[in-house]
């Protein structure tokens, strides 16, 4: 029979030779994750060729799964598992239709045995009751010595009485010897640090970094506030004329008046008289909140004391006097006119009503 | 096994300083075999043994994790090195050795594309330091007492200059207590750290090879994960990008 020929036979004798595997429907309650969605009675083999390989080198396992009765659903895949994913690279090779019957396929249609047996699995030519699910293994490890139990689960529609009628096999380990090759012969990777040996005090005991107790730690937030608070005390003891002027400067109508009055000249003359009254006029009103653009002593006094400042009300009097005694009557020579007023200004400036203001 | 039990005589009969004098002989005979795996490896594996000795006898510091992670990575122990690389890292979190072992031991796992399985990114750039605890505590306190200075001397001086100073270093200070305060969060969070120590494991979505797997890209070796939780065997763990799944205990290392 020509080859031609052969496969036209085949086309028509087809459906008389595939069986129509209508069973049961497979349920899904109960279905385990590993099921391999095939459905009938089956027997599960595995070989794995070569059994001695090196290290890395491939070796192919082969796991038979042939029909023992009626299949209602084919097996689609297997679930390896993760003890032989460990120990191996995998590669899948794929789902073949078992190799005899394939051949018998050929006898049958008249092919030569050997004759492009894929290529009538593929075309669903041959009733393939016997599946061989093929991988590619490569031991990771020299200490790898058996390729685990391969599980095969499966739907059993005769289970009847069964509430999960799924069932799992399990193929035996089957033992290989990886051995030292020329293939191991590998050199160690890292970098050149990887390589130096850095372990001078490794000796030492280290604890893993942690915190101190609250009590420390509110001590450590104490420590500045308190330290800070008792230098500042001891600075206005040891510098008090420091600790003035520094209060003074927070005074900005005390800093203008002052400056005001370092610029006036000595011995006092009219024009600096009137450039230090001036100043001590504009204090008065910056600070004090006098509302008299040129006050008269008796003013200054009266002012004084509503604010609470009577107490210097009379150094006041007495400073204005001599003032106007320059401006007006032309007075000279009394330059501690000027220093009265530098006192009476800082001494103003630390009356509580003004430090606080 | 008389070989296994005349070395656990040996081990348990040495001071400290003789087993970091052994480990040492044993690492630098494997360096010279570098070339040679098959020779270098049973050298590696007596330092190993030897380093491990060390911390089971309490002995832990940044510099004997550098090495025995060093001595695992070159013996193929990914996982191991990884976790060694971590547990020097936990003691000093700023030495850059053992970031840089680190980084490279990461470069050697076969992560899948995308960020499945990715250890979480450090975006701060390598030379910034990574302070611990006890430092952001003193650059705080350190910050604290400079703003009490600055604030005193502008109260003696009236200068606002010194006010300036003051009022940075307080905020300085405050910066560094708040992320102090955040680290220690994390840290009481944080769960173990498991590594997955073999090719291809399967993050299932049960603890039993009969549960099918969670993601259908399996972990590389070196994947690094948090423990969520043990049963039996079966280690539930959950990756950087959040995935949650089982793997078995064997194929891990666990902090």
């Amino acid at each position: 029979m020509s080859r031609p020929l052969s496969l036209a036979a085949i086309l028509l004798l087809l459906p008389a030779v595939a069986t129509a595997d209508d069973g049961p429907a497979i349920p899904l309650a109960g279905r385990p994750e590993i099921f391999s969605g095939a459905s009938g009675r089956f027997l599960l083999e595995a070989e794995v060729d070569p059994d001695t390989m090196a290290m890395e080198e491939p070796c192919v396992l082969r796991v038979y799964i042939t029909a023992a009765g009626p299949v209602a659903a084919a097996p689609e895949r297997l679930v390896l598992s993760d003890l032989l994913l460990a120990d191996f690279h995998v590669e899948e090779l794929g789902v073949f239709p078992s190799l005899s019957e394939t051949a018998r396929a050929a006898t049958l249609f008249g092919l030569g045995s050997g004759e492009q047996p894929a290529l009538l699995s593929l075309a669903g030519l041959v009733p393939t009751r016997s599946w061989e699910f093929r991988y590619r293994l490569r031991p990771k490890r020299l200490d790898v010595d058996e390729v685990p139990g391969v599980a095969f689960c499966f739907h059993d529609p005769l289970l009847l009485t069964a509430s999960k009628p799924f069932m799992t096999q399990y193929a035996d380990p089957l033992p290989i010897r990886v051995v030292k090759g020329e293939s191991t012969v590998r050199a160690l990777v890292g970098t050149e640090a990887t390589f130096a040996w850095q372990a001078a005090g490794a000796l030492d005991r280290w604890e893993r970094p942690s915190l101190p107790g609250w009590p420390v730690l509110l001590g450590l937030a104490t420590l500045p506030v308190v330290g800070c608070v008792v230098w500042y005390r001891v600075w206005r003891r040891l510098y008090p004329d420091a600790a003035r002027q520094a209060l003074i400067r927070r005074s900005r109508a005390a800093k203008v008046a002052l400056a005001e009055l370092a610029r006036v000249r000595s011995p006092l003359d009219r024009a600096g008289a009137n450039r230090a009254a001036a100043a001590l006029g504009r204090y008065l009103r910056e600070r004090l909140d006098l509302r008299t653009n040129e006050p008269t002593p008796g003013e200054v006094v009266a002012h004084f004391e509503r604010v609470g400042l009577a107490a210097h009300g009379q150094e006041v009097h007495r400073l204005l006097d001599a003032l106007d005694a320059h401006r007006f009557a032309s007075a000279v020579g009394d330059a501690d006119i000027v220093a009265s007023l530098r006192r009476l200004i800082l001494t103003l400036e630390e009356e509580p009503c003004l430090a606080s203001a | 096994m008389p070989g296994v039990g005349v070395m656990l005589l040996l081990v348990a009969g040495s001071t400290a300083a003789d087993l970091l004098a052994r480990a040492e002989a044993a690492f630098r005979a494997a360096v010279e075999s570098r070339d040679d795996h098959t020779k270098a490896e049973p050298h590696l594996r007596a330092a190993i043994r030897d380093l491990e000795a060390l911390q089971a006898r309490g002995v832990r510091n940044p510099r004997l994790s550098l090495q025995l992670g060093n001595a695992r990575l070159l013996a193929d122990d990914l996982g191991g090195a990884i976790l060694a690389y971590h547990e020097g890292l936990a003691l000093s979190p700023g030495d850059r050795d053992l970031r840089a072992a680190l980084d490279f031991a990461r470069s050697r796992v076969a992560y899948p594309a995308g960020t499945f399985a990715r250890p979480p990114t450090d975006d701060l750039p390598p030379w910034l330091p990574r302070p611990g605890p006890v430092t952001l505590l003193l650059v705080a306190f350190g910050a604290f007492a400079l703003g009490c200075v600055g604030l005193t001397r502008s109260r003696m001086l009236a200068s606002g200059r010194w006010l300036t100073v003051g009022v940075g270093a307080l905020l300085i200070a405050l910066a560094g207590l708040t992320l102090l305060v955040m680290q220690q969060r994390a840290a009481a969070l944080e769960r173990p750290l498991v590594v997955v120590a073999a090719d291809d494991v399967l993050l299932r979505r049960g603890d039993g090879l009969s549960f099918p797997p969670r993601y259908a890209t399996p972990l590389p070796r070196g994947t690094e994960a948090r423990l969520r939780r043990e049963r039996g065997d079966w280690l539930q763990i959950e990756l950087s990008g959040g995935e949650i799944g089982w793997v078995p205990r064997e194929l891990t290392r666990v902090e």
